[in-house]
This record gives structure tokens, sequence and C-alpha cells, in this order.
């Protein structure tokens, strides 16, 4: 689906991302976990195309990346955004029909196909009371299930969610997250997710990557990145470990033993 | 109110057509309604033919056109720059416009003919745009803010610029004033086809693009992931609307607050989306610009620069407005 066979990418003199390499497949949901500025967020803005690297290989779909133009490639991959500021009071429905704009031809209306697409995304997240609103006027966690919305309607078979649940209370993470994990088992789609809360992580994740200092250090399944020596390293923190209805679920363990012993 | 696009957009169009027919007979010497419609069948028989054709019609032809260029220009401006505050004039233009047309005033330029003094201020003007756009992009991505700095920057030194002109002009300080106050007196039938000629490509490269305007709105990363190239957008309509608003001050000079205010009221009656906002603000655009033009010629006793009426009336009338949004909680 997604073969990363190298990305070098700068700000400047300081390298963000270094030789990163990754080959993600078809059907899969992916975590992406690192400490702040570990290059997280950039790497999904190159692979995104939003960001160009000065040296890269990227192929999607055995496509090289700079091949695609922004309109394929927003056929490809959507992208939910942690937050994201709108100056003008858009109502909701307009912010959702952007979502099939890679699909519209210039000066046609939507057809019916892209409505019913619409229709059924506001059924399953739950928009229909805000369609009408404006979305300057919604509070940050309706504005962030609206973005969702537009990113799922958007119908690619890749979905980028870059801590796209740090605003929202646990019951929509979950919502909006089993929408999400729906879509990989029945659609076959692939996601890449960044996170910041592990245990959220590893209720939806199959695979975890883990980012230090630009590089993916460690990767694997869910269980066996939660548990790795690497893990620890990386985030200078020791963790206990639980295990409950078949999830594993990490906590830092308490204060005084972390920090100096790395 | 938002449904009815259509309706505003037929009601804007009659009363724009009925308000010429209208000013037309109003003036110092008032011409009878059938007198002012022979003349507008092509009859040149009566003898107010000439105040008709030659004097009345091109201003306010001139009135209507500038107040839809600004009006577009305003709109497309506010859309690429993200900031709900940006007019016409953002980039500066109006003082390289304004410096142009002083410099030109001083040096008593006129070689260029008749025109020397607009064309003088046109190549100020995009000379500004060129600046403003070179100080704003990094490594070929436009940035709204260090466009918006830029011309904050620009607009500065050439205001400081023409401080200078005007203390050494000396006497000539009267002429360079009354030229900066914008206004439609003496304008020509040459001014309406230069300004038709800008309207009708002004439009159709702003309404082709207005749909990508919307999705600009998102953000330059949304924008991406939903297949635009915004740099390649914003540079397109940049580059246009600093055209048409360097004409229009070049052939009128400064006409404040229409850029502003029209696309937020209309933003008020017609929504966000800027495929009906366009067409919005180059039909009432206008009609408003028109009314304020002939309130100045027929009401008021002395034909002041329409320009100072504008920002007069426009001010307080959208601090109103304004206020009365903002209280819904909606300011943004």
């Amino acid at each position: 689906m997604i073969e990363v066979k190298n990305i070098n990418y700068f700000i400047g003199e300081k390298q963000i991302l270094k030789n990163t390499c990754f080959n993600f497949k078809k059907g899969k949901f992916y975590g992406i976990l690192g400490p702040n500025g570990s290059g997280k967020t950039t790497f999904l803005d190159v692979l995104s195309g939003y960001k160009k690297a000065s040296e890269s290989e990227i192929y999607i779909d055995s496509k090289e990346l700079n091949q695609y133009t922004n309109q394929e490639l927003a056929k490809k991959i959507a992208i939910v955004p942690q937050k994201f500021d709108i100056v003008f009071p858009f109502s909701v429905s307009d912010i959702l029909e952007m979502g099939r704009f890679p699909y519209k031809t210039r000066f046609k209306g939507l057809k019916v196909k892209d409505y019913k697409i619409i229709d059924d995304v506001v059924e399953e997240i739950g928009l229909e009371e805000f369609l009408e609103k404006e979305i300057t006027q919604l509070s940050g966690g309706e504005e962030q299930r609206v973005i969702f919305g537009k990113a799922l309607i958007q119908t690619t078979p890749i979905l980028f969610l870059d801590e796209s649940t740090s605003n929202l209370d646990p019951y929509y993470s979950h919502t909006l997250l089993d929408i999400v994990k729906k879509r990989v088992v029945e659609k076959n789609i692939t996601v890449i997710g960044v996170f910041h809360d592990f245990n959220l992580a590893t209720h939806y994740c199959d695979e975890m990557l883990v980012f230090e200092d630009g590089k993916i250090v460690e990767s694997g399944f869910t269980e066996e990145v939660l548990t790795s020596k690497k893990l620890e390293e990386v985030f200078r923190m020791k963790w206990r470990h639980y295990k409950a209805d078949g999830d594993i679920f990490v906590f830092p363990k308490k204060g005084g033993e972390n920090e100096k012993n790395y | 109110m938002k449904k009815y696009f259509k309706l505003w957009t037929i009601t804007g169009i009659i009363l724009l057509v009925l308000s010429v027919v209208f000013y037309l007979q109003m003036g110092y010497t008032k011409i009878p309604f059938k007198e002012v419609i022979e003349v507008l069948k092509g009859s040149d028989t009566t003898s107010n033919w000439y105040i008709i054709n030659e004097v009345r019609l091109p201003r306010i032809l001139t009135s209507i056109l500038i107040g839809s260029i600004l009006s577009m220009c305003g709109l497309v401006f506010q859309g690429v720059l993200l900031n709900p505050l940006a007019d016409p004039y953002t980039l500066g233009i109006s003082s390289g416009a304004s410096f142009g047309a002083a410099l030109g005033l001083v040096l008593n330029i006129t070689f260029l003919g008749v025109f020397s003094i607009h064309i003088f201020s046109f190549i100020f003007s995009i000379l500004c745009l060129v600046v403003v756009i070179k100080m704003g992009s990094f490594e070929k991505k436009m940035n709204p803010i260090s466009i918006i700095l830029g011309g904050v920057i620009v607009g500065a030194f050439f205001s400081a610029g023409l401080s200078f002109l005007k203390y050494i002009a000396d006497e000539g300080v009267a002429s360079i004033v009354f030229w900066l106050m914008g206004s439609f007196v003496g304008k020509s039938w040459l001014e309406v086809g230069i300004l038709t000629v800008v309207w009708v490509f002004g439009f159709i490269i702003f309404y082709y693009y207005a749909e990508d305007l919307n999705i600009l709105a998102l953000g330059e990363k949304s924008a991406i992931s939903l297949g635009l190239n915004p740099s390649k957008i914003r540079k397109i309509l940049l580059v246009v609307s600093s055209i048409l608003s360097a004409v229009a001050v070049s052939t009128c000079g400064i006409i404040g607050f229409v850029g502003l205010v029209v696309p937020h009221l209309l933003r008020f009656i017609l929504g966000t989306d800027n495929k009906k906002l366009i067409i919005g603000c180059a039909i009432w655009g206008g009609v408003i610009m028109g009314a304020a033009d002939n309130i100045v010629r027929v009401v008021l006793p002395h034909d002041i620069p329409v320009g100072v009426i504008t920002s007069l009336i426009g001010a307080p009338f959208f601090a109103l407005i304004f206020r009365k949004k903002m209280g819904g909680g909606n300011l943004r």
C-alpha cells in the first residue's frame, strides 16, 4: 500500500527525518508513538504530500509519490488534523460537501451518489443536528467530529489521523475510532494514526511504530511494542503493564523510578 | 435568508438598470424620463444628448464598475489572505498608486499624454505588488501573514514617500490631495472602456476560482489534502485582484471602505459560499457605489469626492452591523 523506502527531511540545518523507511500494508490500523518533536507529524506531512522532503522515495500503490497530482493524491489519502482554524463561518453541510471536492468537476454540482455518501457519514457520526449551523459556532469537540466526517466523506483507501482525537471526550474518541476501525475491517482501508494516549492506541491499532529523533526505532504488533524495552527507553519512563479483556494497558510507574534510570 | 440567492441577484440587476435610468434624469439639469430613454435608444436629436451621453452616463457607469471591482477584489483578498480585515488596499497598492500619482504631479510629467499621472500611478502600484509578493514568498510558497506584513511595510514606505512629496510640492499640494481623494468627476468613455475590459477579465478569473477559494478557507494543509494547489491559486488570485485594484485606484483615486464592507454585508445575506458571493459583490458593489456617487452628485450642494462619503457613511454603518452580528457570538 505505502512503501516508504527513504525520507530525509530537513528544516534548515536540522534533520527532522533520517533515512526513515517502512512498509505499510493494506487493511491495517497503524499507530505511531513517539515523544514530542520526534518527527511523527512531519512523517505524515511528507507522506500526504504537504511537505516536500529534500530526498524521498515513497510509493503509494506502487506509484512514486511525486508522480501523483494533488487531486489524484486527494483520492488516495484523507487527513484528520488535530485541529483546524477556519476564519469564515461556513455551514457544516458546506464543509462536509468539501469532502467530495476531489471527485468534483468544476462548475458542476455534486451527484446523487456524492450526497448518498455524505448522508451516510452524517448518520454514522450523528451530525444531523449541526448541518445548518455555522462551523465557527461549534465547540472544539463538535468541530472535530465535523472534520472527521469530512475526511470519511473523502472515501479514500488511506486515512491519516494526526492526534485527531485529542480534543474529544472518551465517548466520542471511541465512537469515531470505532467507525474508522469498521472501515479497516470491512472496506480494507489503511489507517495511520499518531497517538499520545497509549491505551486508546492499543485498543485500535494492529501494529505500532515508535519514533525517536526522526527514526523508526521499533515496530511490530501492538502488544510486542507496548511491552518492549525500547518504548521505555524512548519515553524515558518505566511502565506497568496490565492485561484485561484481551487488551494490554500501560501506566507509568510511580515517581522516582522514572528518569534517573535512563 | 441565505436561500434567496437568485432573488437577490435578480433584484440587484433590475435595481442596477433602473437606477442608471433614474440617475440620468437627476442633476443640475433635470431631464425628463422620455428624453433619457430616447438618448439611450441612440437618438442624438435632443439638446440634452451631450449631458446624458458624454457627462452623466460615463460617470455613472464608471462608479458602478469601480464599486463592482473593489467589492470583488475585497472578497478575493479576504479569502486568499484568510483575513476578514483585508481589503483591496491591503497589499499597499493604494500607497504605491498615491505615491506614483504624486510623483507624476510633482515632476509635472506629461510625456505619456493626458493619462500620464494615471499611468505613473498604475506603474507604482504594480511595483508595490511585485515587492510585496517577493517579500511574502518563501521557497515558492506564499504565506498570508508575511504577505500582509509585506503590504504594511511597503505601504508605510510609500506613505512616507508621499508625505515627503507633499512637503516639497509646496503649492502643488492641493492638486495631489485632490487627486488622491477618489472621485468620478469628469470620467469619460475611455475609462468606462478600460474598466469594462478589466472587469470582464477579473470576473471570469474570480468566478473560475471561486470554489477553490472556499477550499482555501480550510487552511493550507486541508486544502492540499483535498487536492488543491494553494500556492498557485493564491498567486493567480492575488496578482489578478491586485491588477484590478491598481487599475481602479489609478483611474479614480482611493475610495475607501467599499472593498471591505460590501463582501461582509453580502456574507450576512448570502452566506459564505464564494461562488455566490463573487456574483453578489459584482452586482451589489455596483449598486452601492452607484448610489453613493449619485448622492454626492445630486443631493449634496458640492461635488464632494465620493471616497470621503463612502468612508464617512460606510464606517459607522458597518460598525453598527458588526456589533449586531457580534452580539450573536460570531466574531470570526
